[in-house]
């Protein structure tokens, strides 16, 4: 063996596809606490740990002998003594001597097999108490569901009042009652929302969604609420016959809370405002408004979940408990798309929808109406 | 339940051969159906050669990951009967590889009129000591095992990345993804390793009915001589061949033996 190879600082062998080893040099035999001599000829499962044995022949040498090559393969050897020696492995297959062999040089890993070990406790520690705080959300959020209900049930059947025994000042206190259950219902459904996006358990129904329908469906729901702040809402250019790939209910669900939020911190006056266009395969949905903006520095935050921006003097009343732009995001990158903002404080907010156009749906609407030309 | 063309693509089936008669090809933990690859081509002429990937593995639709079904080798035994069902498949020569042995022995006894004979390479039906019992392994080795499946998922080993491979936003790592064999879901794959490696499924032997065949290597320090031994004295009328192969994949390290005993094996059953 080339002496420069021999006392390389990294350890260097060479195996027989029938696990023989043929080569070592002195380094690696001084990693493992014995001679060049005593490990040329045995087999290399000799000189790994029981894992590493499993490891070699499930993982590592069916690679080898198939892709020719192995690179940065975690090893954990064992030395004569016994001890473990967490190693890194490169592995090349080739033909020397008129027969394949596979070498491997092999570098210990002290410090950086303590630091990997540190972040993988910390890591699975993140796992469990991430699973079990999207059970406890999604459990407490049934269990709270059920009385509210209860609540709301006989807040209507007091309203309805059907003998007329309750004063006005009654049936507006039954009325608050009502109102604070109702907020109090889409928090809930929030956080149940949220926990089942993160534990992947949202079932998605993809249809061809027409831009215009989804917009008209949105705004029935929220022209009172405009008009109660004295806001102004414009629907801008998006062209009739465009549509999307969407799940009809969750778009839906983006557009509320876009425009909630957009009536939420749009003083009095401002306007808020909806359009759309197709950018190549996919169509961009902007709500825009001329309300208070987010500052540079919480732009990055606003789709953490639990996060709502602050700063923002009395038009942030609070509500929510910062869920609904976190949802929105995720539901748009679960139907293969995503939700993003540009905005400047004390300037509005514009939040941009991306989703994938229904090229199929707009290539059967030009054929008919070249047909009808 | 699935319909037949998604069962096929989630467990990415690809079918070969030239023959009529099926002969379905299973992977053990590790890989995907690319170990086959030194095998198959001595059986396109005369069979129809059914491949697969477990869910997890290979290019398997990931998506169709399911904690619970596949919590249980009798998830993936589920997957070779779907695989079977949508195929209509019968008299099935089922090659296991190391955990595919039980899993085909568990997908046997539940539909048994599905196949024609097992043939099981380096089968253990319990790999932890268990008093009399001696499966290879002590509880803390394979916790070994799986520290270092962790350390390699986290140290991007070139095959156990997927998950950087398929960030779009590198399509470097994705072409490599293409390239790669034995691409596996690092998550998937620790999962795997569990199921097999902490199953116990020494009972289910005793109520195999199909004809089988156990090919032992030799020093195979996953599934050993005496594992090999026990499977073969608990299945009933079970044949049993030691290999001159060493270690545990005689179907990569040593093909043209495998071959040979395989291809005995059937030409003598047919012979019977």
């Amino acid at each position: 063996m080339d002496e420069l190879l021999n006392t390389a600082p990294c350890g260097f062998l060479s195996f027989s596809d029938d696990g023989t080893i043929l080569l070592v040099n002195e380094r690696l035999a001084e990693v493992l606490e014995t001679s060049r001599a005593e490990l040329e000829g045995k087999h290399i499962e000799t000189i790994l740990s029981v894992g590493g044995r499993v490891f070699y022949h499930t993982h590592f040498f069916p690679l080898l002998k198939m892709q020719r090559n192995a690179e940065e393969v975690y090893f954990s050897l064992r030395s004569r003594s016994g001890a473990d020696i967490p190693v890194l492995t490169n592995a090349a297959r080739r033909e020397r001597d008129g027969r394949p062999v596979n070498d491997c040089i092999f570098v210990r890993m002290r410090q950086r097999h303590r630091y990997e070990d540190e972040l993988l406790r910390a890591r699975k520690a993140a796992d469990l108490a991430s699973a079990a705080k999207a059970k406890f959300l999604s459990m407490m959020s049934h269990d709270l569901r059920t009385p509210l209900q209860s609540i709301s049930g006989y807040a209507d059947l007091l309203l309805a009042d059907m003998n007329g025994s309750q004063n006005t000042e009654q049936l507006q206190s039954v009325a608050a009652i009502k109102s604070a259950g109702k907020e109090m219902l889409r928090l809930i459904n929030d956080i149940l929302g949220f926990a089942q996006l993160e534990s992947g358990r949202v079932e998605l129904r993809i249809a061809s969604v027409p831009v215009g329908d989804a917009f008209a469906r949105a705004e029935t729901l929220m022209r009172v609420r405009f008009d109660e702040n004295n806001i102004r809402y414009v629907r801008r250019d998006c062209a009739d016959d465009l549509r999307i790939l969407a799940d009809p209910d969750r778009l839906q669900q983006i557009l509320l809370n876009l425009l909630t939020n957009a009536s939420k911190f749009t003083p009095p006056g401002g306007t808020v405002s909806v359009s759309c266009e197709k950018v190549g395969a996919m169509v961009q949905i902007h709500v825009a408004d001329t309300g208070i903006g987010i500052a540079g520095d919480q732009l990055g935050r606003i789709f953490e979940p639990f996060t709502q921006v602050t700063g923002s003097s009395t038009l942030s009343s609070n509500q929510g408990v910062g869920l609904g732009l976190s949802i929105s995001r995720e539901l748009s990158s679960a139907m293969n798309g995503e939700l993003s903002v540009v905005s400047e404080g004390g300037k509005g907010s514009t939040f941009t929808i991306t989703l994938p156009a229904d090229t199929a749906a707009a290539m059967k609407g030009s054929a008919i109406a070249e047909l009808r030309s | 339940m699935l319909g037949n063309s998604n069962i096929l693509k989630r467990n990415n089936v690809q079918i070969i051969g030239r023959g009529t008669k099926p002969m379905m090809f299973a992977h053990g933990f590790g890989c995907d159906q690319n170990m086959w690859r030194f095998i198959t081509p001595a059986f396109e002429a005369d069979y129809r050669i059914v491949l697969f990937d477990y869910v997890g593995s290979g290019k398997s639709d990931l998506r169709a990951y399911d904690e619970r079904r596949y919590g249980t080798l009798e998830g993936y035994a589920e997957d070779v009967l779907e695989i079977c069902a949508a195929l209509d498949l019968h008299g099935v020569i089922f090659v296991g590889h190391s955990v595919s042995s039980i899993i085909g022995v568990l997908a046997a006894v539940k539909e048994p009129e599905r196949f024609e004979r097992l043939i099981m390479i380096g089968p253990s039906p319990r790999y932890i000591n268990d008093g009399q019992y001696t499966g290879g392994f002590e509880r803390a080795d394979i916790e070994g095992l799986l520290d270092m499946m962790d350390k390699n998922f986290m140290g991007w080993a070139n095959y156990l990345a997927p998950v950087v491979m398929q960030n779009p936003d590198r399509p470097e790592y994705t072409k490599e993804l293409e390239e790669s064999f034995c691409s596996t879901d690092p998550r998937i794959a620790r999962r795997f390793a569990e199921a097999t490696f902490f199953a116990d499924n020494r009972s289910d032997l005793r109520d195999l009915r199909i004809p089988s065949l156990i090919l032992q290597c030799s020093d195979d320090v996953i599934a050993p001589l005496s594992v090999g031994q026990y499977t073969h004295q608990t299945i009933a009328g079970s044949e049993f061949m030691l290999m001159k192969a060493t270690g545990h994949c005689p179907h990569v390290s040593h093909p043209e033996e495998t071959i040979q005993l395989i291809q005995q094996y059937l030409q003598d059953s047919r012979a019977a």
